[in-house]
């Protein structure tokens, strides 16, 4: 079921109704009636994707209680290499089978030796790389001792499969969102409120942003041999906020949705495009998942302490396996060995911790230093989106040296371009809002909340009219493929 | 929590007023008919429509004739297809036989294997069979969407029947076309702006309800008094490399395989005498040799015909209406080289 659907608008306040009015008085009932929501939530896709999510469930929770009584070192971890081996089995099979075979007949073909390997035909389950590293995230902090394994089934099914970020996160950690599972929830006005904002406006970038932009650069991307190199420029910049408006517009749908059923989820994106230098752009970028592996795989392979050598391989296996984790292809490996080469000298010069607070707090404007900074910044990002919209290495390339050729300075020209104009001037006031909210959790987080109420209201009719008028033809979030 | 909802019901309100009203109209006017039934879904006294789902058009017209036609010979196949008119066809034909174009717009292999099952379930005999496949078909092993492609509910059980009115309703809500469509019936004109878009259109067409066929004579008209081919048009025809020949990359893989394992299985049951041909395409790409081979291999040596590539028919802009559709006389030419 997608966020942006009639399915989910109608789904939506049935659960809302059913959870506070009927399930509030007990904390099973409002865990299981969570469960059973996320269930059809996540079968409304493919009712056998459900087999899967059951199968990690049941095998986590029980290597979990396993875990706690298990006091030999030797048996605890061959317990969690099981629960490794399951998540990332599954994961494997179904997104990276096909890739393997190929690149394995690939490989073997150039030498001259003709090997026969069939390739599947298989769907790869919606979100399963969100839910895998989830459920992983369990299993390894029970197993360093950081988090008491659950007794309680379905608390922990229900933290699994928590509908609101079942599909494309936030990833959220055991020890943040499980515990909420222990406790009775209870209606709070003013969070509730808080959460609606949120979803409108994750509403308002995703259909109005993201979906608008994909039509151009689908179009540009895929026609790119024909495009003049102007045109190339511009299809990367729409690329540039399709992928945020989709990617952090569901995060903020899913935060928003969970608020309104009283949980508090980790924040996903923080206005990444104004970010100084790339550290502090991988801070603000899909912060659950490059916290995640900064903790489940950064820290235990050294991190940044140890020699200079340790610190490049270690960076270049985080950014490598980050890339991949997006898609089991040679333009994410590309794209994240990329990130590392922009990275790389900001820890070798110790510079990667440099801007930690908010660019111009407190100021309406950047000085001219952080503004380049934040050009440059944002320059080096557009190039990288080239590889990770590119339909190989090759494609890439060819986009690349069709930028940067003479006609980069011919007007551009492609289907549409009215439409694109529209496009380019509500980019460019939704990056001035962002800009404007910089500060807070979500650009409109406080925009107009001591406006009297009429007025107030009179801002969300707007929105929701531009979102009417000028939402782009509905596509998949593009997170949903990962 | 009660505050909540009350807040957020009369916050509601005005929004669901105007969301209901729109939705009365559009049942009213039904734009896209897909809602009230009708004799015919191309009026010939009016020359102003808006553009229709063909695939639902092709399907609600075989129910509703089905009932006193038992056809038996169907031409199947994208846009493309429909310029293989019937009469042409018939003289290949037995005496008598009943013929139907079951085409769609940008028809995929996975909604065209629906219409053989259909037509196989609803108990209807398959003896000829022409199907116009090019590369682009093939590679559609899914269905496609938007309200113009969306698969007509009949055709998957009606398991979609929410999704299709959806889709219709939606396009309606579209700032582009609604815009367009209400000008349109208030000044009863046919603004330039309104055909821009593709939603409106006035060309003139002839249409056979109980073939489903549709002929373009004005364009052929056009073409004879030398009124077609203006240099607008000319330039749409771009410059292709006719001396090198490119290939179509390989689209039958193991989704595609079953579809058309699928549709062959019901042809044998129906001792169907099926021809494949597939397009002479502007764009010269020559059918991928291993889908060609497969497809050799499924339906018979002899019963598949490939013309793309660059040949005598890809050659000649004057043998295409515009890049896309080639003209009556080629798949009159193409039928007799099949059949001979």
């Amino acid at each position: 079921m997608l966020f942006n659907s009639i399915d989910f608008a109608i789904f939506l306040p049935i659960v809302f109704i059913i959870y506070w009015f009927a399930t509030n008085k007990n904390l099973k009932l409002q865990n299981t009636f969570i469960l059973v929501a996320s269930y059809v939530f996540y079968g409304w896709w493919d009712w056998r994707f459900l087999s899967l999510i059951t199968f990690s469930i049941v095998v986590d929770y029980f290597i979990g209680i396993l875990l706690r009584k298990e006091e030999n070192q030797r048996k605890r971890k061959i317990l969690l290499w099981v629960s490794i081996i399951v998540n990332l089995g599954f994961l494997g099979f179904f997104k990276y089978y096909n890739f393997f075979v190929d690149n394995f007949v690939a490989a073997f073909s150039f030498f001259g030796m003709d090997i026969k390997a069939q390739s599947l035909n298989i769907i790869l389950p919606v979100g399963i790389s969100f839910y895998t590293f989830q459920a992983l995230s369990y299993t390894i902090d029970v197993y360093k001792r950081r988090l008491e394994p659950t007794k309680d089934f379905i608390a922990f099914a229900a933290f699994v499969s928590f509908f609101p970020q079942l599909v494309a996160g936030p990833i959220e950690r055991a020890t943040n969102l499980l515990p909420q599972f222990y406790k009775k929830r209870t209606f709070e006005y003013s969070k509730a409120v808080d959460g609606l904002r949120q979803m409108l406006w994750g509403l308002f970038k995703k259909i109005v942003i993201a979906d608008n932009c994909a039509e151009f650069a689908n179009q540009i991307f895929n026609n790119s041999a024909d495009m003049n190199g102007s045109t190339l420029l511009l299809g990367v910049l729409f690329f540039t906020f399709q992928i945020y408006g989709d990617f952090s517009g569901y995060s903020d749908i899913a935060i928003g949705t969970a608020r309104l059923f009283g949980f508090d989820l980790m924040r996903n994106f923080n206005f990444p495009y104004f970010s100084r230098d790339i550290a502090e752009f991988w801070r603000r970028w899909h912060i659950s998942l490059s916290t995640w592996f900064r903790d489940y795989l950064y820290i235990p392979l050294g991190g940044s302490h140890g020699g200079t050598w340790m610190k490049i391989r270690n960076t270049f296996i985080i950014f490598i396996i980050s890339g991949f984790w997006h898609g089991a292809n040679w333009t994410f490996i590309a794209w994240g060995a990329l990130n590392a080469i922009y990275f790389l000298p900001l820890l070798l010069t110790n510079k990667n911790r440099n801007h930690l607070g908010t660019v111009a707090q407190g100021k309406l404007l950047p000085s001219a230093k952080e503004f380049f900074s934040i050009l440059f910044t944002f320059g080096l990002t557009v190039f990288a989106w080239i590889f990770f919209r590119a339909e190989n290495v090759g494609h890439a390339f060819n986009y690349i040296s069709g930028i940067f050729s003479s006609s980069l300075f011919e007007m551009p020209k492609f289907d549409k371009m009215e439409r694109a104009l529209m496009t380019i001037i509500l980019t460019g006031i939704f990056v001035a809002i962002e800009w404007i909210g910089r500060e807070d959790q979500f650009a409109i987080q406080k925009l107009g909340l001591t406006w009297k109420r009429p007025v107030r209201y009179a801002m969300y009719y707007a929105i929701i009219l531009v979102i009417f008028l000028f939402g782009g033809q509905a596509q998949q979030f593009i997170y949903f493929q990962f | 929590m009660k505050r909540f909802i009350k807040r957020l019901l009369k916050f509601s309100v005005f929004l669901i007023i105007p969301f209901l009203a729109l939705l009365v109209l559009y049942v009213k006017m039904d734009p896209f008919k897909v809602i009230k039934s009708y004799d015919s879904f191309y009026d010939a006294n009016k020359n102003v429509w808006v553009a229709l789902n063909k695939d639902f058009v092709s399907t609600t017209t075989f129910i509703k004739n089905s009932k006193h036609t038992n056809y038996n010979s169907f031409i199947f196949g994208n846009s493309r297809s429909v310029f293989y008119q019937i009469d042409d066809w018939k003289k290949y034909l037995e005496p008598g036989s009943k013929c139907f174009h079951f085409d769609a717009a940008l028809e995929s292999l996975w909604a065209l294997n629906k219409k053989i099952v259909f037509i196989d379930k609803h108990g209807f005999n398959l003896d000829n069979v022409l199907i116009v496949l090019d590369h682009s078909i093939i590679a559609q092993d899914k269905p496609r969407s938007g309200h113009l492609l969306i698969t007509s509910p009949p055709l998957v059980n009606n398991s979609n029947l929410l999704e299709f009115h959806k889709t219709f309703f939606f396009a309606f809500l579209s700032p582009d076309f609604f815009y367009a469509y209400m000008d349109f019936k208030q000044s009863d004109e046919l603004k330039p702006y309104m055909k821009k878009s593709g939603l409106l259109t006035d060309l003139p067409q002839q249409y056979d309800i109980t073939t489903n066929e549709i002929r373009l004579e004005h364009f052929e008209n056009l073409i004879k008094e030398e009124r077609y081919y203006t240099p607008e048009l000319l330039s749409l025809f771009y410059d292709r490399d006719s001396l090198t020949q490119s290939h179509s990359p390989q689209n039958i893989l193991a989704a595609q395989k079953k579809l058309f394992e699928n549709i062959q299985s019901i042809f044998q049951k129906h001792n169907s005498k099926v021809k494949v041909i597939i397009s002479p395409l502007y764009d010269q790409m020559k059918l991928n040799e291993s889908d060609l081979i497969y497809l050799k291999d499924t339906f018979g040596e002899d019963n598949v015909f490939d013309f793309s590539g660059i040949n005598e028919f890809t050659n000649d802009y004057r043998n295409y209406y515009e890049i896309s559709h080639y003209r009556p006389h080629v798949a009159r030419k193409i039928l007799e080289i099949v059949y001979e």
